[in-house]
């Protein structure tokens, strides 16, 4: 007898919900951790699918899984009970048949999506000591945004130009829902021509259902994506863009580190370490 | 005269009593609502039927060096829900909760039992440290789980689930 609670497994005699709470801080960015403890078994199965679900990351059309073709996976209850989980779509990429497939498979199963995340990492690309913009088209994402019509867009850095041409060409994508526009820097400058800048400042007038638009410095990414360039560089140029942008109703600015508020920031930023103050300029 | 007041018993499951200062014993929050309930009843004991003298041993260690910390507020859950989760633990709790897999998880269930959430968040982050990077297999050899797919249902699993990995 003692030998055999010796052998019980421990870990299972958690009830979920504790078992749910400790696999909740594997949800990160990095969707492997809860992806593994899916396959575990089938008590875990119930438990991390739910989370790992809420945010979904594409970035290859080969590796669409159950969000792929109708064809290659079966079972469409399924599929509408995993996407039912949808909180927050995250696209890498833009390639055509990525999208495509993204396309059929939303227009037969809805999903809740509150937040789309669209994020390039090959936009930019480092060549002869300097970023390097590669141009290309958003295009192929606009029906996403329209069929899952999400009430937050965020757009990272790399993308913002893009999304400019986003807004501007296609109607569907300011749609009546979209409550929350969010541009998050992840190289310390978010790069708004003058046009955008205008065009950013007036659309809270332009669009009633828009209640906020944040632009984020994340200190965090910016340490795991430019180590070499120090933080206060970061933040001054962030602090320069901000400057050249109207001051209106609804635009909020945020420093973070690693998901942690440092500084809401209206007027001025006091760098956490000390060494260097910055005064965001009122207009 | 004041010392007395200062001090709560607690009795474990395997009828110990504990002498505890009340700043140490209030780190738990169902605690702290008994001795409110109880007033001001002197020698009566708390019985923590759920919790036995090992562990909670363990536990009064944590509540003692946090004990001048300020208690974390009733509802501030939900504030850091919608933000991202980290998984790090402080330097001295990491070392604390060096333990061998069975006091972990018995710490983790007394925790959630005498609602101490900065512990309880303590005890989770150190398993989800443990999941951290492995493979399912791995994770089944640490924590001794059987896996009980049928290949094929495992396979239908990763396919499904194909975007996540890298």
């Amino acid at each position: 007898m003692l030998s055999l609670l010796k052998q019980a497994t421990p870990i299972l005699s958690l009830p979920s919900e504790l078992l749910s709470h400790t696999l909740s801080f594997l949800d990160t960015p990095d969707r492997t951790f809860l992806a593994s403890c899916a396959r575990i078994s089938k008590s875990f199965n119930d438990i991390a699918t739910p989370l790992l679900y809420r945010r979904v990351v594409v970035s290859k059309h080969l590796k669409l899984g159950i969000l792929g073709s109708q064809r290659s996976n079966g079972g469409t209850a399924k599929r509408k009970s995993l996407l039912g989980h949808m909180r927050t779509l995250v696209i890498s990429s833009f390639d055509t048949e990525l999208c495509d497939g993204l396309i059929e498979t939303f227009s037969h199963a809805k999903a809740r999506v509150k937040t789309i995340e669209i994020s390039r990492q090959d936009a930019w690309n480092w060549r002869n000591g300097r970023f390097a913009y590669t141009n290309s088209s958003i295009e192929p994402l606009n029906p996403i945004i329209g069929i899952l019509k999400p009430t937050r867009l965020v757009v990272t850095q790399s993308t913002t130009g893009l999304a400019h041409n986003l807004c501007l060409v296609n109607p569907l994508t300011i749609h009546e829902e979209l409550q929350e526009l969010c541009f998050v820097s992840d190289q310390g400058r978010i790069q708004l021509s003058p046009s955008t800048s205008i065009w950013l400042a007036t659309l809270p007038f332009r669009m009633h259902s828009l209640k906020k638009i944040t632009c984020i410095l994340d200190l965090f990414l910016l340490n795991n994506v430019r180590r070499d360039r120090c933080v206060e560089d970061h933040i001054k140029h962030f602090a320069e863009t901000i400057n050249r942008i109207p001051k209106e109703r609804g635009i909020e600015f945020y420093v973070v580190d690693n998901g942690r508020i440092l500084r809401k920031s209206v007027h001025r930023y006091s760098l956490a370490r000390g060494r260097m103050k910055i005064r965001f300029r009122a207009y | 005269m004041s010392d007395k007041k200062q001090q709560v018993i607690l009795q474990t499951s395997d009828d110990e009593q504990f002498t505890v200062e009340k700043i140490v014993a209030e780190r738990s929050a169902m605690i702290k609502s008994m001795m409110e309930d109880l007033g001001e009843q002197e020698g009566q004991a708390i019985p923590l039927p759920n919790v036995s003298s090992s562990v909670l041993t363990k536990i009064l260690e944590y509540c003692d060096h946090h004990k001048n910390e300020p208690l974390p507020a009733a509802d501030s859950s939900d504030a850091d829900d919608s933000r991202r989760k980290t998984s790090e633990i402080g330097e001295w709790d990491a070392r604390w909760i060096q333990v061998d897999q069975e006091m972990l998880f018995e710490i983790i269930l007394a925790a959630n039992y005498l609602d101490i959430k900065p512990l309880l968040d303590v005890g989770c982050k150190t398993v989800a440290n443990m999941i951290k990077g492995k493979t399912p297999e791995e994770i089944r050899k640490l924590f001794n789980i059987t896996n009980d797919f049928t290949p094929e249902e495992e396979e239908q699993i990763r396919k499904e689930n194909e975007w996540a990995e890298e």
